[in-house]
């Protein structure tokens, strides 16, 4: 349970950039997944000269997160958005090229075998609570990630530039007529994606390794948490997200782990024929 | 104080505005009537800097105003865009604090008061999310939110469609109340009547091209106004 709710919560860190994203422009940033594992490799390889220090991993998995994230908006994204009637489906598939083009890359220059964290970090031990062993790790990564949302949220709810996130979330247009500045604005939503990315990066490689594909198998779960949530509604994509965890290790653990993503994907198609709109998404209108 | 210049403006290969030119007075209301696809909407649009004009700029206070639609309303022109936006996700309060995304927080405490005053019902329902309102006083809360920042030029495009006769008149008693507190209004109307017998300054576009122009009062007593926009014996 513990475990499930632990992956469930860096689903959900990863869950939350799509949402936020899909909220204020509409489509799925695939290349989400870049973030993600520019944060598993960043800690990976900083670990190799340094201290295992789980914070210092954490701020520099975040900020490499937060600078892929950025730079795919500054120099693709934001190119795609100033033509009038470019599509979203364009940015889409940009996203997608953005997220081979990096894996390839990292195959080529770094090498296509898994990268392993020191031990000091992937073998904490467990503790025992109500009779049951649960791993430190899992623990940690749980705390730490619904801190993450915690922050999120408060900054998303009370800062001046949430309220200026989710006034765009209804109408860009209509925000910038409010005198708010949406290329900073987006250029802000990006790095928060990244962050959150970049730290999700930093668990999965501590939980599994660091990969190149890492980013691309884990964000299409994040994916499938944020349409079972609902695309475009945080509290949407962190419950699915919990939910997804918790199913995926009841799956894994009492029929097969085999069977772990043909479930989830089927969940995804499910939800797509069902209920495209998600547990508490607002429009079913192309989910591209 | 705003000064048009030779504007001209098309979409793709429709031109919505040939060469337009006019300059309003700083503290007048500016009233631009004429049916519909006339170019009000999108001339209202490339001053706000949410299209830009293919040929002729906007200069203001002077300087020619900048291109990007924040910046504008940093300059101090606020487009209230037609039909009545709000943000319907936010809360009462929010949408007002969302307008006041310039200004200093103190400013805006004294803009909070302010609108609040002018608009005690507001004020009864500032919890509400604004997508629960009623026309009017969705109306009210976007004229109340573009007040929070201060503008010092007010562009309205057709504040009163689809609203009740009452409301309307309140609508415009509010617009006179804000002219008298020194804001320069630029007024788009399918209401010609109400608009010319409260503007300093009347256009008459019509195509894309200011085909009359003069005091309210004059087009308000043109002939051929009267026939096309003022809808003869029928009463607006």
């Amino acid at each position: 349970m513990i475990n499930g709710l632990s992956i469930g919560s860096v689903y959900a860190l990863m869950a939350v950039g799509y949402s936020l994203i899909y909220s204020l422009l509409s489509f799925t940033n695939f290349a989400h997944a870049v973030a993600v594992t520019a944060g598993a490799y960043v800690s990976c390889y900083l670990f190799m000269y340094t201290q295992p220090n789980l914070l210092l991993g954490l701020v520099a998995s975040l900020l490499g997160g937060a600078l892929v994230s950025v730079l795919i908006e500054i120099l693709v994204y934001r190119n795609m958005l100033m033509k009038r009637n470019s599509k979203k489906l364009y940015l889409m598939i940009a996203g997608w090229g953005i997220s081979t083009v990096a894996e390839n890359l990292i195959i080529i220059f770094i090498s296509s075998i898994s990268q392993f964290y020191p031990s000091e970090l992937t073998s904490m031990g467990s503790i025992q609570l109500l009779g049951s062993s649960i791993g430190k790790v899992d623990v940690i990564i749980l705390v730490l990630s619904i801190l993450s949302m915690a922050a999120l949220q408060s900054y998303i709810s009370f800062s001046r530039d949430g309220l200026a996130i989710r006034g765009a979330s209804h109408n860009l247009q209509y925000a910038s007529l409010m005198g708010v500045n949406t290329d900073t604005l987006l250029i802000k939503v990006f790095a928060i994606a990244g962050v959150l990315a970049g730290i999700a990066g930093l668990f999965m490689g501590i939980k599994y390794t660091a990969y190149p594909t890492l980013g691309s198998v884990m964000t299409n779960k994040a994916f499938i948490s944020a349409v079972l949530g609902g695309l475009g509604s945080l509290p949407g994509a962190i419950a699915g997200a919990f939910l997804l965890g918790v199913i995926e290790v009841f799956v894994a653990g009492y029929i097969s782990s085999a069977l772990r993503d043909m479930i989830s994907f089927g969940i995804l198609i499910l939800v797509l024929i069902v209920r495209p709109s998600g547990l508490m998404g607002k429009s079913s209108e192309d989910k591209a | 104080m705003i000064k048009i210049h030779d504007l001209s403006f098309a979409y793709g290969k429709i031109q919505a505005l040939h060469s337009i030119s006019f300059e309003v007075e700083q503290g007048s209301i500016c009233a631009l009537v004429g049916s519909n696809g006339a170019g009000k909407s999108t001339l209202m649009k490339c001053i706000a800097g949410l299209l830009t004009p293919q040929e002729g700029y906007v200069e203001y206070m002077g300087e020619k105003l900048p291109s990007n639609t924040h910046d504008v309303v940093k300059a101090g022109i606020s487009l209230i865009p037609e039909g009545r936006w709000v943000f319907p996700n936010l809360s009462v309060e929010e949408n007002l604090r969302i307008g006041a995304y310039t200004v200093h927080a103190s400013v805006a405490k004294e803009n909070f008061e302010r609108v609040y005053k002018r608009f005690p019902k507001l004020y009864a329902r500032k919890g509400q999310r604004a997508g629960t309102l009623s026309g009017g006083e969705q109306q009210m809360l976007v004229v109340g939110r573009a007040l929070m920042c201060n503008p010092k030029v007010l562009l309205m495009d057709e504040p009163s469609l689809g609203l009740a006769p009452l409301i309307i008149n309140e609508i415009f008693s509010i617009i006179r109340t804000i002219n008298e507190d020194g804001v320069t209004i630029i007024l788009v109307e399918q209401n010609a009547k109400k608009a010319l017998a409260l503007a300093d300054q009347a256009l008459l576009l019509e195509t894309g091209k200011i085909v009359k122009r003069g005091t309210g009062a004059e087009l308000a007593n043109d002939p051929d106004v009267i026939a096309t926009y003022l809808g003869g014996a029928r009463s607006k």
